[in-house]
């Protein structure tokens, strides 16, 4: 199995602060990797460098073997919902096209068109195209922003918090639409919800400034304890210690 | 009204005609920019470049009353100042963000501040009010032309690259990852708003031109389900605004910049009071 990503000692600072020390790891083509941390861990920042939004201080980062940026087209985004301004006047089949943009200017095509409700219907949205989005359920938006990721043929999806005010049907019918996804394209699920799609996920990456990967079975109740609370001066994790100021602000 | 229909033909007033055919022509830039800037959040913007835009007609009006520059008209030095003031802010909010509102509040009184000591210091009498709140008499037919080319310029931009700029208004970073380059589209976004405001200084003035980007699509948005809608119905707000209050404004004998700008306020205000009251009552 090819590689889908690939983190070098990256290292990534805003401003001089450090967000990202050292981050070596790789995602397997296939995998569903779920990314965890708490609050203000780096975890985002982690996707926006993945995604090309971000460049790193130091350090190299291939995605399908290429730059993030050449590797863009196949990645699907899905950003947290919740920023969005429920105020702009587009309908959910406007937002699934976009998933469609390219360098190229002009209308979109009768192509573009099908593939966008192939997304729509994918994602379980048939007949909710015309909905202004911002009278969509929190869950039916969500679903909207995945079918717009989806409609650019990702080979890899990117899911920042899905399961941030989402109650637990709306997770249970999320949980089942990214498993099958996974049958033909990579997942990369950030959360900081630990439960969420916990038996599909197969490698779980803590983020709190550093980055370790683990294989899903190997992720202890101690573990986890360390990364988001307990007695953090405690946190050892293989010879990388941190202070406990640090992490103690990020506690969320 | 029927005495302003009659002097819109009336060839010894063309300066009404003039007006009325700029603010025709201007509808479709001030609906499609003000959409995007107010979907976009960037009016303030549009409020900087405005009024910076009375350096350009104080150094136009000087340059051509004390050194005899005779072809520089207020039009076209409006044009330049909106253009090196959009530049400015566009680059300011590009790459030094944290900067922006103090940059944007300098651009806006400084640009004032240059504007009005030329204008002091042209020869002869010069009311700067005509420029503040706009004066139908001063609009002559080249700078219609210019309006008219301006017009063209926004209007197919803004049209070409509709899916583009709704995108990147939507979701910048989306549009990123998209391949768009967002900051080529901001900056054409922000030289479309500058191209704009110089095509009805004229009538409503630097300090008023902002509500006809705002007014016309907050109604349109009240309206509509998708942006280009907003886009359509604000151009024809921007229409009926803009003649209205010529026609009122000449019946009346008001200026015309306040006129029009207090009816759009009342169209705009009327319409958030009915849409509050459906709403209240689930009609």
């Amino acid at each position: 199995m090819g590689e889908a990503v690939r983190f070098e000692s990256v290292d990534f600072s805003y401003d001089g602060a450090p967000v990202i020390e050292g981050a070596d790891f790789s995602v397997a083509d296939g995998d569903f990797m779920s990314v965890i941390g708490p609050n203000g861990a780096g975890k985002t920042t982690l996707a926006k460098l993945l995604l090309g939004l971000l460049e790193p201080r130091s350090g190299s980062i291939r995605v399908f073997g290429r730059t993030p940026r050449s590797a863009r087209s196949q990645l699907g985004y899905v950003p947290q919902y919740a920023q969005f301004d429920p105020a702009f006047p587009v309908t959910g089949m406007d937002v699934v096209l976009m998933g469609r943009l390219g360098p190229r200017i002009g209308p979109y095509r009768r192509e573009d068109r099908r593939e966008a409700r192939a997304a729509l219907a994918e994602v379980g949205l048939e007949g909710l195209e015309n909905r202004r989005f911002s009278q969509l359920s929190g869950g039916q938006r969500q679903r909207v922003l995945i079918a717009r990721a989806l409609a650019g043929n990702p080979r890899m999806l990117i899911l920042d918090e899905p399961t941030a005010n989402v109650d637990a049907a709306v997770e249970s019918r999320l949980s089942t639409l990214l498993r099958r996804l996974n049958e033909r394209m990579t997942i990369l699920l950030i959360t900081h919800d630990l439960g969420f799609v916990s038996d599909a996920v197969r490698h779980v990456v803590c983020v709190d400034r550093w980055v370790k990967m683990h294989p899903t079975e190997e992720v202890t109740a101690e573990m986890i304890t360390e990364l988001y609370g307990g007695n953090v001066r405690m946190v050892r994790h293989d010879k990388t210690e941190h202070e406990a100021g640090a992490t103690g602000a990020h506690h969320g | 009204m029927g005495e302003f229909i009659n002097a819109l033909g009336n060839p010894a007033v063309p300066f009404l005609r003039y007006a009325f055919i700029a603010g025709i022509l201007s509808s479709a830039s001030f609906g499609i920019v003000g959409t995007y800037i107010t979907a976009r959040r960037i009016t303030y913007l549009a409020g900087a470049i405005a009024h910076s835009v009375l350096a350009g007609i104080g150094l136009s009006l000087y340059l051509s009353e004390a050194h005899g520059v005779q072809w520089l008209s207020p039009v076209f030095g409006a044009m330049v100042a909106a253009i090196v003031a959009g530049a400015i802010i566009g680059f300011v909010s590009m790459y030094a963000k944290e900067r922006e509102d103090t940059v944007i509040g300098a651009v806006w009184a400084i640009g004032m501040a240059v504007g009005l000591l030329l204008i002091a210091k042209t020869p002869g009498y010069v009311d700067p009010m005509s420029y503040l709140f706009g004066n139908i008499l001063i609009l002559s037919r080249q700078e219609l032309v210019l309006i008219a080319v301006l017009d063209a310029v926004v209007i197919a931009v803004g049209l070409l690259g509709y899916n583009q700029f709704q995108a990147v208004a939507f979701d910048e970073e989306f549009a990123r990852v998209r391949g768009l380059r967002t900051s080529l589209y901001y900056f054409a976004l922000i030289l479309m708003t500058a191209l704009s405001i110089v095509l009805l200084t004229t009538i409503v003035g630097v300090i008023m031109v902002i509500a006809l980007f705002t007014l016309p699509a907050a109604v349109g948005a009240m309206l509509a389900r998708r942006l280009w809608q907003v886009m359509l119905l604000a151009t024809l707000f921007t229409m009926l605004f803009t003649t209205v209050g010529l026609g009122v404004s000449y019946t009346y004998d008001l200026p015309s910049g306040p006129t029009i700008i207090a009816f759009a306020g009342t169209v705009y205000l009327l319409a958030t009071g009915v849409k509050s009251l459906r709403r209240r009552f689930g009609a």
